[in-house]
C-alpha cells in the first residue's frame, strides 16, 4: 500500500545516486568496482558481496576499493563527476528551453524531477525575481593550466610524502576543487574570476597512520594543513587566507571511507572520517541499519566535517544531532592524538573533550574516526503535511509539537513565499492530479477561506512502526487543528522534503541569468521566532531597496524544534542586473541580516558554524574570557598553527 | 536712538543646514472655498496603512494587554508581596478602562467640522508642507511611526489629527496627560479621536507602569496606529525647547530594543505659531502666576480668543528617523536579547541612547521650525526696551530686521516670509498690536501689556513674589522673550562662542582654539537645560558656532588662535546681548545657592527670582526673572557639581555650596559685563 511504497521510495532515491554514480564511476576511472544491476528493486540487492568484518585499521592498496569495503560513490578526482564550478552532479542541473515561450526543466535521473519538465516555474522567475530569459550570462570555462596560481613547493614536504607513498597532487584542477565550498561569494568567483590563494598540494592520506605522518611531517617542515572533507562547507571555512606564506597542503579525507565495525551489540559503528553520507547510509542500510543522520547536503558531506562543524540532520527528533550521536572521535593533532578510550554512554570526569572537537572547524587537528550510534531501519516512513492560514498559525503549532515533545521524525514550517514557490516547481500534473489538486485547493482557499497570499503549510516526516507511526500522526494532526491548521496530503510534504535537495541546483540556474541566491540559519528561543522571522525578513527587503535592488526573494522555515527553541532557515535571492558589485552587495544585506538575528536574539548559526565569513559575530556570542578559552585550546594543541585554514577566530 | 550702519554679509554661508527652501500650502484656503459640513461628512478612509498592522478592537487591544506576559506576570509579582490576585487584576482593569482610547471616525467628524470653523475665525493662513506628508506615508506603510509634535500651545493638541484626517493619512492615536480628561466632554470626545490618559508620574507604580508600558508597546507592536506624542512632556511656556522626557519614548523605542518590530520610524513635526494663543498666560505663568487648571468652562472663557488673529501656523513635518539606523549604533541588543523581554528592562546604555534620540530629535523639530518675523522684530524691540526707550523709527526697526533676517537665513534658519521685509513687518505688528503697534508717525510703540485690573483678579489666587512695579513691566519683556526664543537656537552656538572669546579675554589678545573650545563646552553643557545640544556632538557645535562668526568676518582664526577683530563685531554684540538674561538668571542662581545651604525645594526658586529682581535696579533684563530659566540654573549648578547634596531631616535633600566651584563659575559667566563691549543699542 502506500505507506509500505513511501519509506521504499525514499530508499530508492539513494539506490539511484548509487547506481547511476557506480557507472559512470566505472567508464570514468577505469577502476574495478562492484557491478550494479540497473534499477535494483531492493536497496539491498545493489551491494551484494560486501563482507562485514572489522578491517581494524589495516592498509589497503592505494585506490583500490575491491578488498573489504565498496568503493566510495565519488571519485578521488571528484570533477570528474561533480561540477567543478556549483552544486552536485555535473548530470544534475536545471536547464532553460527555447521554444514558442521559455520553460525549465530538471536534468538526470538522481532526483524525483528529473527529466521533467517544470511548466510554472519560468513565469514564478520572471514575475518574482524580474529575469530575462534573453539575457544570460554563462559561467568562464574552467580554468587552463597556466591560469592557476603558482603552488609555493616545500621540496622536503613533497620529497618525504614520496618516500612514504602518500597519494597526492600538484594537478591545478584538484587544487582549485579543493580550495572553496559553497558560499555565494565562493561560486561567484569559480564563475568569474580566481581566488588569488588555493592548496599547493592535495594529499590523500588512507588511513589514521597516514594522517599521523603527514601532521607530523608539516610540523617538522613547517607547512599549513587544511583539512578537506566533503567541500561543502558555506562559511567560507576552506579558504586559504591570502596572508599565509607557507605551503598550504590540502587534506583530503576521502580515501578514508570504511567502516571499521559495527557493534550489533551496542549498536554503534567505528567509521573513517573520510565517508560521505550517501555511502555511509547506503553501507549501514545494507546491514539494516541507519546513523538517521541526514543533513540536507548529506550526498557530499562527510562524517568528520559534521563533526568538525556540529552539524544537524533533518531528522534529529528521533536520531539526535551529531553531538549526541557521536560516542568516540580520533583526532590527530600537531602535540598527539586525542581520544576519549571509553565508549560508556555517559561520563562525569571535568569537561568533555569531545566538545573541545566538536565544532573546531579544522582549526586543532584532523578526525580520522568516529565511533558513532546506529539504529535499526524504520519499518515504515510516511509523509504528510498540514496547511495553515498564517505563518502565525504555523509558529504556534510548531511551538505546541514541541511542548508536547511529540515532534515526528522531521517538522518544517515553510513560509508563504517558499509555499508559493514549491508550487513554481511542481512538474505537469496528470488529469487525476489536476482534479484532486484542484479539489484541495477548492477546499482549502474557499471551504476554510485560506488566503494564498498568506497560507503556509508545514511538512512532516513520520518513522517507526505502523502503530506508533499513525498514533504519532493522530496526536500531530490534533495539535494542528487547535492552531487552524490542516491536513494537506501526504504528496505535498513529500515534494518539501524532495525539494530540499533540490534547492541546491537552482542556484546555479539563477547565476546564469543575473541571480544570487544564497541561504542561511540561526537558532532563537520559542518566544521570537516569530518575531525574528518578520524582521529579518523585513531587514532584508528594506536593505535591498535602499541599495536599489527592485526584485528580491526572500523566505524563511522553520526546520527544527527543540524544547527551548527553533532553528530557521532563510533563503534570499536577488536580481543583480544593474549592479557592479553583487557578491559584496549580498555580503553587506547578510551581514545585516545577521545583525538583526542578533539583535532578535538569534544566534550566530545553528549547524553551518563560523568559519571566516561569520568570525566578526563571535564576540557578541561569547564573552571575552570564553573567547579567551578557545584560543588557549588551539595555542595548546597548534602553537604554530599549522592548521591554519583561519576559521572560528 | 543711533543708527548703526550694518557691515554687508560677505559672500557665501558658512554652512547649509536647513533643508532647501519647501513649498508650503495652505490647508485653510480649500475650506474657504467649500462647506464645511460636506467636508466633514465626505467618504473617509486612510490611505498609508501599517502593511503588517492589525485591526483591533478596544476590546481586543484591552484583553490583548491583560494577558501579556508583562501584566500577569507583575500581577503574581505583587500577589507574592501580600497583595489580592482578584484586586490587582480589578485594578489593572481599572487602569486600562481609564487610559485606553477608542478612535471613533464620527468623533473626528465632528473636530473636522468643528476646527477648521475656529482656524478660519482666528488664524490667516495654516501652511504645511505636502512633500513631509507624502514621505510620512510612505513610511507608515512599512513601519509603525512616532509622531513628535512641538508643544507650545493647547492648540497642538488636535492639529496633527486634523492634518491626518485632511490628507486621509491613518489617524494617530495620542498621549495625553489625565488634567484634560478631567474636562467634561471634551475630555470625552478627544478620547474618542483617539487620546489616551496617562498620569503624569507613575514611575513607582509598578503595576499602573507594567499596564502603560504593555498599552502603549500593543498600540505601536500590532496595529500600527501613527503614535503622538510630545517628546517635551508639556507646553513649553518659555517657547524654547524642553528637556526631552524620554519616558514614552524610551517605551516605544523599546519595542525595537527587543526585537519586537523591524524597526519604527519617528518623525518630527514642527508647528511654529506666528502668535502663540497663551502667549499672555505664559508670561504670568513664569513669572510665578499658576495656570488656571484646565476645565471646560475655563475653555469657554477663552472664547474671546475668536475676536483676536493670531496670524499664521507654520507646520513643518519633517524627514522620519529610524530608530534602527539612530539606535543601532550606540545598543547591544544582543546583551538583552537572551532575557524574556518582559523582564528586561531597559539597561542604563540603552536609556542613555534613547536620551541621545531625543536630543537629536528635538534638533530635527527645531531644525524644521519657520520662525516667524515677529520673533526677529521682538530681538530689536526688547533691544530698545534694554535701552529703556518704549519707541523706536520705523525705518530704523526695518534696516536691523532685514539685516538680522539676512543672517538667519545664512546660518539655515527658515524664516516665514510672505512678501517684502517691509510689509512682513507691518503684518506682524498688526497681528501682535496689544505689544507692538505702528503709529502714523511712523514710528513704532511698545505696550505696556499688563494691566492692572487684571492684577487684582490674579492677586487673588495667589500673592506674587513680585513687585507690581516688577510684574508691570515684567510681562512686556516675557511676551517678547517668547518669540526670541523661537530663533535662539539658530544662534545659541555662536552666542556661546563668542561669550567664550569674551570670558578668556580674546577681544585684546589670540585665544587657542583649544582653550576656546573647552570653554565652549564647559557653557554648553552649564546651559544644557536651556538650550538643547546633541549628545557628544561638541565638536561639531562649536565648529558651526565658531564659523558663523568667522564667516561673518569679526572673528579670525590665525595659526590655530582666534581673536576679535575690532572694527566690526555688530553679530557679537547681538549675540551677547541676547544671552545676557539668561547669564544674569546663572549668576543669580550661584550666587543665590553660595549664600547659605538650601533645601532643595520651591524656596530656593523664589530666592533666587528675588535676586534677579534686586539685580533689575542695575539692569533692565526683565526676561531674566522667567522661572523656567531660574529652576533650570538651580539643575545646571547642582549637576556641575557646585553644591553638594546630602540628605537631611524629613528626607528632604540639603544643598552646601561649595564656594571655590561657585566662584568660577559667576566669573566665567560675568566676565562679559565687564568688558568694554556694550550692546549698541
Amino acid at each position: 500500500n502506500n505507506m509500505a511504497s513511501s519509506a521504499t521510495l525514499r530508499l530508492s532515491v539513494i539506490q539511484r545516486h548509487l547506481s547511476s554514480q557506480r557507472r559512470e564511476e566505472v567508464s570514468g576511472d577505469g577502476q574495478g568496482g562492484v557491478g550494479v544491476e540497473e534499477r535494483c528493486g531492493g536497496a539491498r540487492r545493489g551491494c551484494e558481496g560486501v563482507v562485514w568484518a572489522a578491517t581494524g585499521g589495516g592498509e589497503r592498496q592505494d585506490g583500490q576499493g575491491s578488498d573489504n569495503n565498496p568503493l566510495p560513490s565519488l571519485p578521488r578526482r571528484r570533477q570528474e563527476v561533480l561540477k567543478w564550478n556549483g552544486w552536485g552532479y555535473k548530470d544534475s542541473q536545471f536547464v532553460v528551453h527555447k521554444e514558442k515561450d521559455y520553460y525549465v526543466s530538471f536534468t538526470g535521473n538522481r532526483y524525483k524531477i528529473g527529466n521533467l519538465v517544470l511548466p510554472h516555474f519560468a513565469n514564478w522567475v520572471r514575475e518574482t525575481l524580474g529575469v530575462n530569459f534573453d539575457d544570460c550570462t554563462p559561467p568562464q570555462p574552467p580554468p587552463q593550466p597556466q591560469h592557476f596560481p603558482q603552488p609555493t613547493i616545500q621540496q622536503d614536504f613533497l620529497d618525504e610524502i614520496q618516500t612514504l607513498g602518500i597519494t597526492h597532487s600538484l594537478e591545478g584542477e584538484d587544487r582549485l576543487f579543493r580550495a572553496h565550498g559553497h558560499t555565494l561569494a565562493e561560486i561567484f568567483t569559480l564563475r568569474e574570476g580566481m581566488f588569488p590563494r588555493i592548496p599547493d598540494l592535495v594529499v590523500w592520506p588512507k588511513n589514521h597512520s597516514e594522517v599521523e605522518k603527514l601532521v607530523d611531517l608539516a610540523c617538522r617542515c613547517q607547512t599549513a594543513l587544511i583539512p578537506f572533507g566533503g567541500g561543502t562547507s558555506v562559511s567560507g571555512a576552506l579558504l586559504c587566507p591570502e596572508e599565509e606564506s607557507r605551503m598550504i597542503v590540502s587534506l583530503d579525507t576521502s580515501q578514508m571511507c570504511r567502516i571499521l565495525w559495527l557493534d550489533e551489540k551496542n549498536l554503534t559503528a567505528r567509521i573513517e572520517a573520510g565517508i560521505i553520507g550517501q555511502d555511509l547510509e547506503k553501507q549501514l542500510h545494507v546491514r539494516g541499519y541507519t546513523t538517521g543522520h541526514e543533513p540536507d547536503s548529506y550526498e557530499f558531506s562527510s562524517l568528520g566535517g559534521w563533526v568538525a562543524t556540529r552539524a544537524s540532520g533533518m531528522k534529529k527528533n528521533i536520531y539526535g544531532n551529531i553531538e549526541d550521536l557521536v560516542v568516540q572521535v580520533k583526532v590527530v593533532t600537531p602535540v598527539g592524538t586525542v581520544e576519549r578510550y571509553t565508549a560508556g554512554p555517559r561520563l562525569s570526569a571535568g569537561p568533555d573533550v569531545h566538545h573541545f572537537i566538536l565544532g573546531s572547524e579544522g582549526t586543532l587537528g584532523v578526525i580520522t574516526e568516529v565511533t558513532i550510534k546506529v539504529r535499526p531501519l524504520p519499518i515504515i516512513q510516511r509523509y504528510g503535511s498540514i496547511a495553515f492560514p498564517d505563518f502565525a498559525s504555523g509558529v504556534s503549532c510548531m511551538r505546541e509539537v514541541a511542548l508536547h515533545r511529540c515532534q515526528p521524525a522531521s517538522i518544517r514550517l515553510m513560509d508563504n513565499e517558499q509555499f508559493k514557490f514549491g508550487h513554481a516547481l511542481k512538474p505537469p500534473t496528470g488529469l487525476l492530479g489536476l482534479l484532486t489538486d484542484g479539489i484541495k485547493k477548492v477546499y482549502i482557499t474557499r471551504i476554510r477561506g485560506f488566503d494564498v497570499n498568506l497560507m503556509c503549510v508545514a511538512t512532516l516526516l513520520f518513522e517507526g512502526c505502523e502503530q506508533e507511526v499513525t498514533s504519532q500522526e493522530k496526536r500531530l494532526y490534533a495539535i494542528a487543528l487547535n492552531n487552524k491548521g490542516i491536513p494537506a496530503g501526504e504528496a505535498n510534504g513529500e515534494r518539501g522534503y524532495m525539494l530540499t535537495f533540490v534547492i541546491a541546483y537552482i542556484r546555479d540556474l539563477g547565476f546564469d541569468y543575473g541571480i544570487v541566491a544564497e541561504s542561511f540559519e540561526t537558532s532563537v528561543p520559542w518566544d521570537r521566532v516569530y518575531t525574528l522571522c518578520h524582521n529579518v525578513k523585513h531587514r532584508i527587503k528594506s536593505e535591498c531597496k535602499a541599495k536599489g535592488i527592485q526584485h528580491t526573494f526572500v523566505t524563511c522555515r522553520v526546520t527544527q524544534t527543540y524544547d527551548a527553541g527553533a532553528c530557521v532557515y532563510f533563503y534570499f535571492a536577488f536580481n543583480y542586473r544593474g549592479l557592479s558589485d553583487p557578491v559584496h552587495v549580498y555580503e553587506e544585506i547578510e551581514g545585516n541580516a545577521r545583525n538583526e538575528i542578533l539583535g532578535c536574539g538569534g544566534s550566530i548559526s545553528h549547524h553551518h558554524g563560523v568559519g571566516k565569513i561569520r568570525r566578526q559575530w563571535m564576540n557578541q556570542t561569547f564573552s571575552e574570557p570564553s573567547l579567551g578559552a578557545i584560543r588557549a585550546v588551539k595555542q595548546y594543541f597548534d602553537p604554530d598553527n599549522i592548521f591554519a585554514n583561519g576559521n572560528l577566530l | 536712538m543711533e543708527q548703526t550702519m550694518r557691515p554687508a554679509i560677505p559672500g557665501s554661508p558658512p554652512r547649509k543646514r536647513g533643508q532647501p527652501q519647501q513649498e508650503y500650502i495652505d490647508l485653510l484656503a480649500e475650506r474657504r472655498q467649500s462647506s464645511d459640513l460636506r467636508w466633514a461628512a465626505r467618504e473617509w478612509y486612510s490611505k498609508g496603512n501599517y502593511k503588517y498592522g492589525l485591526q483591533m478592537e478596544r476590546e481586543e487591544v484591552l484583553s490583548k494587554v491583560m494577558q501579556s506576559d508583562r501584566v500577569k506576570h507583575t500581577i503574581s509579582w505583587l500577589v507574592n508581596e501580600g497583595m489580592a490576585h482578584d484586586m490587582l487584576v480589578a485594578e489593572a482593569e481599572g487602569i486600562l478602562e481609564q487610559m485606553a482610547h477608542t478612535q471613533k471616525l464620527a468623533i473626528i467628524r465632528q473636530f473636522a467640522f468643528i476646527l477648521p470653523k475656529i482656524m478660519k475665525k482666528i488664524y490667516s493662513k495654516v501652511l504645511i508642507n505636502e512633500e513631509g506628508i507624502e514621505k510620512l506615508r510612505s513610511t507608515l506603510v512599512e513601519t509603525p511611526v512616532i509622531l513628535l509634535p512641538t508643544h507650545r500651545s493647547y492648540a497642538d493638541f488636535l492639529l496633527v489629527s486634523y492634518i491626518a484626517y485632511h490628507f486621509d493619512l491613518p489617524l494617530p492615536v495620542i498621549a495625553a496627560g489625565m488634567d484634560f480628561m478631567g474636562m467634561a466632554i471634551v475630555g470625552e470626545k478627544l478620547r474618542g479621536s483617539g487620546a489616551f490618559y496617562i498620569r503624569r508620574s507613575f514611575m513607582d507604580n509598578t503595576l499602573y507602569w507594567a499596564v502603560f508600558q504593555e498599552y502603549v508597546q500593543t498600540l505601536v507592536e500590532c496595529t500600527g496606529s501613527p503614535m503622538e506624542f510630545f517628546l517635551e512632556g508639556t507646553r513649553s511656556r518659555s517657547g524654547k525647547s524642553l528637556p526631552p522626557k524620554i519616558g514614552l519614548l524610551g517605551c516605544v523605542a523599546e519595542c525595537w530594543l527587543r526585537g519586537r518590530v523591524p524597526d519604527l520610524a519617528v518623525v518630527p513635526i514642527s508647528i511654529s505659531y506666528e502668535r502663540t494663543l497663551e502667549e499672555k498666560l505664559y508670561a504670568y505663568e513664569l513669572l510665578g502666576v499658576p495656570k488656571p487648571r484646565e476645565s471646560t468652562s475655563g475653555l469657554l472663557k477663552a472664547t474671546r480668543i475668536l475676536k483676536e488673529k493670531y496670524g499664521n501656523i507654520y507646520v513643518n513635518v519633517g524627514e522620519p528617523v529610524s530608530v534602527r539606523g539612530f539606535l543601532g549604533p550606540r545598543v547591544d541588543r544582543h546583551l538583552s536579547a537572551s532575557i524574556p523581554s518582559h523582564l528586561a528592562p531597559l539597561t542604563k546604555n540603552e536609556l542613555c541612547a534613547c536620551e541621545a534620540l531625543g536630543c537629536h530629535m528635538l534638533r530635527k523639530i527645531q531644525l524644521g521650525g519657520v520662525v516667524s518675523v515677529w520673533s526677529v522684530v521682538c530681538v530689536h524691540l526688547i533691544c530698545t526696551l534694554w535701552a529703556q526707550c518704549w519707541s523706536l523709527p520705523f525705518k530704523v526697526l526695518l534696516q536691523e530686521v532685514s539685516w538680522l533676517i539676512t543672517i538667519l537665513e545664512k546660518i539655515g534658519g527658515n524664516i516665514a516670509r510672505q512678501g517684502s521685509v517691509e510689509e512682513d513687518i507691518i503684518c506682524s505688528l498688526e497681528v501682535h498690536s496689544h505689544v507692538a503697534r505702528l503709529g502714523e508717525d511712523g514710528v513704532v510703540y511698545i505696550q505696556q501689556v499688563h494691566q492692572p485690573d487684571q492684577q487684582t483678579v490674579l492677586s487673588k489666587d495667589k500673592k506674587i513674589n513680585l513687585s507690581s512695579k516688577t510684574v508691570e513691566l515684567a510681562v512686556t519683556h516675557l511676551m517678547l522673550q517668547h518669540y526670541i526664543n523661537h530663533l535662539l537656537h539658530l544662534l545659541i552656538r555662536p552666542a556661546l562662542v563668542a561669550h567664550a572669546l569674551v570670558s578668556l579675554g580674546a577681544q585684546t589678545k589670540a585665544s587657542s582654539l583649544e582653550l576656546l573650545q573647552s570653554r565652549f563646552v564647559f557653557l554648553r553643557s552649564f546651559f544644557g537645560y536651556d538650550f538643547i545640544f546633541e549628545k557628544n556632538m561638541e565638536g561639531r557645535d562649536f565648529m558651526e558656532g565658531l564659523s558663523v562668526l568667522t564667516w561673518s568676518g569679526e572673528v579670525s582664526v590665525i595659526q590655530g588662535c582666534a581673536q576679535m577683530m575690532h572694527q566690526a563685531n555688530s553679530l557679537i554684540t547681538l549675540l551677547l546681548a541676547l544671552l545676557k538674561p539668561f547669564t544674569l538668571t546663572y549668576s543669580c542662581a550661584a550666587q543665590t545657592m553660595a549664600s547659605q545651604e538650601w533645601l532643595d525645594n520651591g524656596a530656593l526658586v523664589v530666592a533666587v527670582q528675588q535676586s534677579i529682581e534686586r539685580s533689575l535696579c542695575k539692569t533692565t533684563l526683565y526676561s531674566a526673572l522667567s522661572l523656567d530659566t531660574v529652576r533650570h540654573a538651580v539643575r545646571a549648578v547642582i549637576r556641575i557639581g557646585a553644591v553638594t547634596k546630602r540628605k537631611g531631616i524629613n528626607d528632604q535633600t540639603v544643598l552646601t555650596p561649595d564656594q571655590q566651584k561657585i566662584a568660577s563659575i559667576t566669573q566665567v559667566l560675568q566676565q562679559t559685563s565687564t568688558t568694554a563691549l556694550q550692546p549698541k543699542l
